[in-house]
């Protein structure tokens, strides 16, 4: 079961990993004290002593309103920008390390394909920066069959849709069988019904994966039909004001968007989001 | 500017006396000027280089600053070809009365059935010859055996082969390079030979130090002539006291040059901005030594024609028929001279 | 899946069908008829100018060394077309080797300011300074440095071609998409592996685009050198021409010359079409 969450700001917890490895193993994502500015040290704070994080397996969603700082952090988290302040690891490594070692995959709001090359060359992409070759082939089939892009593996990314090429881009985050995935408000991009295929879609290839997964999103509803657990931070400068904790049954449905838990799950996060940050002592 | 005006002025008053003393004396015969001014007809005569101290282009510089072209009625607008070839153009457009080119370019031109016809031959020789450099062994035409020769404009002209003729040789003796317009590249020894205007580079492939040795063409049998003044057929047609009146005007002016070289020079000089006064008198002399003729400057004989178009076919740059009565006219400039060879 | 799968599970697994937003899929293309179409346009637009040119030219009786007529064109080059073919080729190769100098040479130069704010400050002042040199001035320099024949044609051919290049090639450097750099970072992908795989593809779009501006501009190029220099190629067929009024071999000149400037843009748009497929420029078949 998963742990209770502090709902006052900034402590740091390890949750019990649903996977069941012993307590004391460093946790998937670990984000402790992050300050960051925007711009340098005159700029704009970005993210005010945030920490979190997210235990093997476990699907996180980092919910907050714009200019919260929850890019900053997962880009933090991905190795993209070094934090000002704060220690950021990933089962004990640095983030450059993570990336060095492909435990990371990356999925944003522009699904970032390379136009020339056809979807199944882009998913090929992570292998081949890795320098794998042999098993190449049947890994990029297999990711591609996982998102239910098989038929459209010669296609190019300009005669894909949205949706298609964000499905593409799932395949590429996860064919090089990351430890960790990290994604930043990848639907938003897209339209209501596309944004609910692919949050099926991600449920049902994150069931067959189990990665830890940290995922950035605006949308309440989306945050609890997909996760684990839901962390809630305060408008800028951002800070962790609550972790909500999700009960609902895995395998998640769509369905269970109308079920009284989420609503529920729903009014606890809108609470948080509109409470003033705690004191920091 | 101040004082580029200043020394204008003085040039100008410099140029006063010069002017105020004409050497031609009018005969009595001549009508006294009226009273009231005769209309002026608009002239346009474009010199085919740009400016510089050239007989044909000084003799309508002092025309112009002495006022010759007014007395003759005449008020000309002098313009310089900007180096395409375009005044030839111009002349056929009737958009210029007057210009100049070379005696092989007269006839050749004629012999191609365009309207145009010499007036006046300034240059009794050709302007063009060859360099090479004074330590590289070439001091005849049968040393440029073997030796690389420039041709400007990929054309081979007739001199040089005349030139090799005169010695047993052909152009497969010699090696021929294209050369651009600019003297360095003979003066770095890329080539030994180099195609001149015998007037013009020598003199400033000099002040770069170097010395050469110069070849003329006329030096060795070879009959070429210089610059003549062109003018447009139906002009010599139908108005040749038009013709008359710009002669008379650019002969005094001729004459005046031969008095005066400097002060020929101090008026090329408002036209050649920034030009080397001594290398414009070097031109002018040895352009005034080419227009040296008994019986007047400007005139020419048939048989100086005939030379020249048997030069140009003998080398094959002439192919087509000369029709009569060829490219000279020579009755309008004739009747300005008297039995003396003096300007009436 | 568990027992109990409601009604909506079906939807669970949807497959990616053409949604609203989706493209229209491939239609097979029939190159050659739709080539032969779009070259009628433009053929008929030079037929009737051509005509109507002649006409003129004969009705107001037009001098011919003004202005030739276009028989007159044509005649000169059935007389002679091994001298326009062999001066066309000349031509021709000064300038493939100058747009191949040049356009290279701005491609190393684009890498390297591509890669630093700082050099590309430093170098782009002495850049525009090679663009605005006039080719008068530096040409017979060439020809006493790098001596006759090809090379000095070469180089200024080049010279000329590198300003545009050089320009594109940064900017298409730089045109990575943002979301692109920054997975291959996420996956500590090497700088030279982010070159090789993102840059260099992402560029090419503008290169080629940089190589359709040189390519007439390296043809003009070589014929000013050669018209310079008097040595051979369409440059020395125009001066020739120029100075014995013979102005239809003077348009004879410049038809060969458009010739090739046509058919090697041709060759880069056939170039481009096969590299390029992938580039929203591209014409969707």
């Amino acid at each position: 079961m998963r742990a209770a969450c502090a709902r006052d700001g900034g402590a740091v917890h390890v949750p019990e990993s649903s996977a069941g490895s012993s307590p004391s193993a460093s946790p998937a994502i670990e984000v402790r004290g992050v300050t960051h500015h925007y711009g340098g040290d005159d700029g704009l704070l970005a993210v005010d002593d945030a920490s979190l994080a997210v235990a093997e397996g476990e699907f996180v969603s980092l919910v907050g309103p714009s200019g919260c700082g929850k890019t900053t952090l997962l880009r933090a988290v991905a190795g993209l920008l070094a934090v000002e302040r704060g220690t950021v690891h990933l089962s004990g490594d640095t983030p450059r390390a993570a990336a060095a070692a492909h435990a990371v995959g990356l999925v944003a709001q522009e699904p970032g394909l390379l136009p020339w090359r056809t979807a199944e060359e882009n998913v090929a992409l992570p292998l081949q920066l890795g320098g794998i070759d042999a098993e190449r082939q049947g890994e990029v089939r297999a990711a591609l069959d996982r998102v239910g892009m098989t038929e459209f593996a010669r296609f190019r990314p300009r005669e894909l849709s949205g949706g298609m090429r964000q499905r593409v881009a799932l395949a590429r985050a996860l064919v090089h069988r990351p430890r960790v995935l990290l994604m930043d408000e990848p639907f938003g991009a897209l339209d209501e019904l596309s944004r609910e295929d692919l949050c099926v879609e991600l449920l049902r290839v994150w069931e067959h994966e189990r990665v830890s997964v940290l995922f950035v999103t605006h949308s309440i509803r989306e945050a609890v039909l997909l996760s684990d657990r839901v962390v809630v931070m305060s408008p800028a400068p951002g800070r962790v004001v609550a972790e909500v904790p999700i009960t609902l049954p895995r395998p998640r449905t769509l369905a269970m968007l109308e079920s009284e838990a989420c609503a529920a799950a729903v009014r606890e996060i809108r609470a948080a989001l509109g409470r003033l940050p705690a004191e920091v002592t | 500017m101040r004082t580029r005006l200043f020394a204008m002025l003085l040039v100008g008053l410099a140029l006063l006396p010069a002017c105020g003393a004409p050497s031609a004396p009018r005969t009595a015969a001549e009508p006294t000027p009226t009273a009231t001014p005769r209309p002026l007809r608009d002239v346009t005569f474009i010199a085919g280089f740009r400016a510089q101290a050239n007989l044909a282009f000084v003799a309508a510089y002092l025309a112009q600053e002495c006022g010759y072209f007014a007395e003759e009625g005449l008020r000309v607008t002098i313009r310089h070809s900007a180096g395409q070839d375009e005044h030839l153009k111009l002349l056929l457009a009737k958009e210029a009365q007057f210009t100049t080119a070379t005696g092989a370019q007269a006839l050749l031109r004629y012999a191609d059935g365009l309207p145009v016809r010499a007036v006046a031959l300034w240059g009794q020789r050709g302007d063009q010859g060859y360099v090479a450099r004074a330590d590289s062994g070439i001091r005849t035409p049968a040393d440029f055996k073997g030796r690389s020769v420039g041709i400007k404009s990929g054309i081979v002209p007739a001199e040089l082969r005349a030139m090799l003729a005169g010695v047993g040789l052909t152009t497969e003796d010699v090696r021929l390079q294209g050369v651009g317009f600019d003297p360095r590249v003979f003066v770095q020894g890329a080539v030994d030979i180099y195609p001149v205007f015998l007037g013009n580079e020598p003199f400033a492939i000099r002040k770069t130090g170097t010395a050469i040795t110069t070849f003329d063409p006329a030096d060795f049998g070879v009959a070429t002539l210089g610059l003549t003044y062109l003018a447009h057929a139906d002009v010599v047609r139908d108005d040749p006291t038009l013709v008359r009146a710009f002669l008379r005007a650019t002969l005094r002016g001729a004459q005046l040059a031969a008095e005066r070289p400097d002060e020929a020079v101090a008026a090329t000089l408002k036209y050649a901005d920034g030009a080397d006064p001594a290398q414009q008198r070097y031109l002018l002399d040895a352009d005034l030594a080419a227009a040296k003729r008994a019986d007047g400057m400007g005139r020419a004989s048939a048989d100086q024609w005939r030379a020249l178009q048997a030069t140009l076919e003998r080398y094959g740059v002439l192919t087509k028929p000369v029709p009569a009565p060829g490219p000279f006219e020579g009755a309008i400039i004739g009747g300005l001279y008297d039995a003396q060879g003096r300007l009436r | 899946m568990t027992a109990e799968e409601p009604q909506s599970a079906r939807r669970e697994h949807v497959t990616p069908t053409a949604t609203s937003n989706a493209p229209t899929p491939r239609a097979p293309a029939r190159p050659e008829a739709s080539t032969l179409r779009s070259l009628l346009p433009p053929l008929l637009a030079l037929a009737v100018t051509l005509v109507a040119w002649e006409a003129y030219i004969r009705a107001a009786e037009v001098p011919l060394y003004l202005v030739p007529a276009p028989s007159d064109v044509v005649a000169v080059l059935a007389r002679t077309p091994g001298r326009f073919a062999a001066a066309g080729f000349t031509s021709l190769i000064e300038a493939l080797g100058g747009l191949a100098v040049g356009a290279g040479a701005a491609f190393a130069v684009a890498v390297v300011m591509a890669h630093s704010r700082p050099l590309e400050r430093a170098l782009y002042p002495l850049a525009l300074l090679v663009k605005v040199t006039p080719v008068v001035a530096v040409a017979p320099l060439f020809i006493i440095w790098f001596g006759f024949g090809a090379a000095p044609k070469v180089l200024i051919a080049a010279l000329i071609t590198f300003f545009p290049m050089l320009v594109n090639a940064v900017t298409g450097l730089r045109s990575v998409p943002p979301a692109a750099l920054d997975v291959f970072r996420a996956l500590d992908a090497s700088p030279w592996q982010t070159f090789r795989l993102l840059r260099v593809p992402a560029s090419l779009p503008y290169v080629v685009a940089a190589l359709k501006i040189s390519v007439p501009l390296s043809l003009i190029g070589a014929v000013v050198a050669e018209w310079m220099s008097g040595d051979g190629g369409v440059g020395q067929i125009i001066l020739i021409a120029n100075s014995s009024l013979d102005t239809a071999s003077l348009f004879a000149a410049v038809v060969v010359l458009a010739v090739l400037a046509v058919a090697l843009t041709g060759a880069i748009a056939l170039v481009e079409r096969r590299l390029l497929s992938w580039h929203e420029s591209a014409e969707v078949q």
